[in-house]
């Protein structure tokens, strides 16, 4: 039944994905100053919507883990924050390739940029903790402190671009930008949604499968009386 | 001058970039791939 749930998502989001790219690349106008380039912001703004989201949700699923310990709960943690660096990490690849034709550069050391790559590290070194720990309590503890540590970062990402105003804009409003990009922004931020969906399902039940495998103790071995 | 460097000097706009615009989806949908691919690759042999 959850199988194939999961496979409805995943062409929901597939079919999402091809309709929401036709409305970036080909539907909405171009930009009076950025021109087409422009289009890159139909992917880079919703994976890093759907990163800092990820974020968020392992922020909460490490506190709720304290006070209430499980281990689908520990799996739920460990699935956003291996699916938020991976949207992460490209978004920030998109957003250097939008900054070469527009900025003239991949790469500054704006605070927006800074925090993001600072956030990603984190992460990266949040799943590594769980890689090093063998023990699945511990494991599950020291992470859940880590994965609180680290979200100090979130706000900062985000309010980053309004308490230094540097080269990264700020947040547009829809009242600011054309109809027809909001709407493509839209499809667009539902498209990545949908596939986040199925991604942080998958990588929940790969992680919550570890666990019951580690914590299962293994068949007891019976001797043959001899 | 040319035409299309004097309407990007007079205007602001930036001409053309249409490699950056695919290199940038072409990446999107590779990463959504082979991404997708792991997960798959990873998946529990028996559901939880």
């Amino acid at each position: 039944m959850l199988k194939n749930v999961r496979i409805a998502l995943a062409v929901l989001a597939l079919g999402l994905l091809i309709w929401a790219g036709y409305l970036g690349l080909v539907w909405a106008p171009a930009d009076r100053e950025m021109g087409d380039v422009q289009r890159i912001m139909y992917v880079h703004v919703p994976a890093m919507e759907m990163a800092l989201l990820a974020m968020t949700l392992n922020f909460l699923c490490c506190v709720t883990y304290l006070f209430r310990p499980s281990w689908s709960m520990d799996s739920l943690a460990e699935a956003f924050a291996e699916v938020g660096l991976f949207f992460g990490g490209f978004g920030l690849v998109l957003g250097s390739i939008w900054g070469k034709p527009t900025w003239g550069t991949y790469w500054t050391w704006d605070p927006r940029l800074t925090s993001m790559a600072i956030g990603l590290v984190s992460y990266a070194g949040y799943l590594t903790l769980r890689r090093l720990v063998d023990d699945a309590e511990r494991r599950a503890v020291w992470s859940a402190v880590v994965g609180i540590i680290i979200a100090v970062d979130v706000p900062i990402i985000y309010y980053s671009v309004r308490w230094w105003r540097s080269l990264h804009q700020m947040q547009s409003s829809p009242a600011t930008v054309d109809p027809a990009m909001v709407r493509a922004l839209r499809w667009n931020f539902l498209a990545f949604f949908a596939l986040f969906v199925v991604f942080v399902m998958a990588r929940y039940a790969i992680a919550l499968a570890r666990r019951r495998q580690e914590v299962t103790p293994p068949p007891l071995v019976l001797e043959r009386a001899s | 001058m040319n035409a299309s460097v004097f309407l990007a000097t007079q205007t602001g706009r930036i001409q053309g970039g249409w490699s950056y615009v695919w290199t940038a989806y072409g990446l999107t949908w590779t990463a959504f791939a082979l991404y997708g691919l792991s997960l798959w690759l990873r998946r529990p042999r028996q559901e939880p």
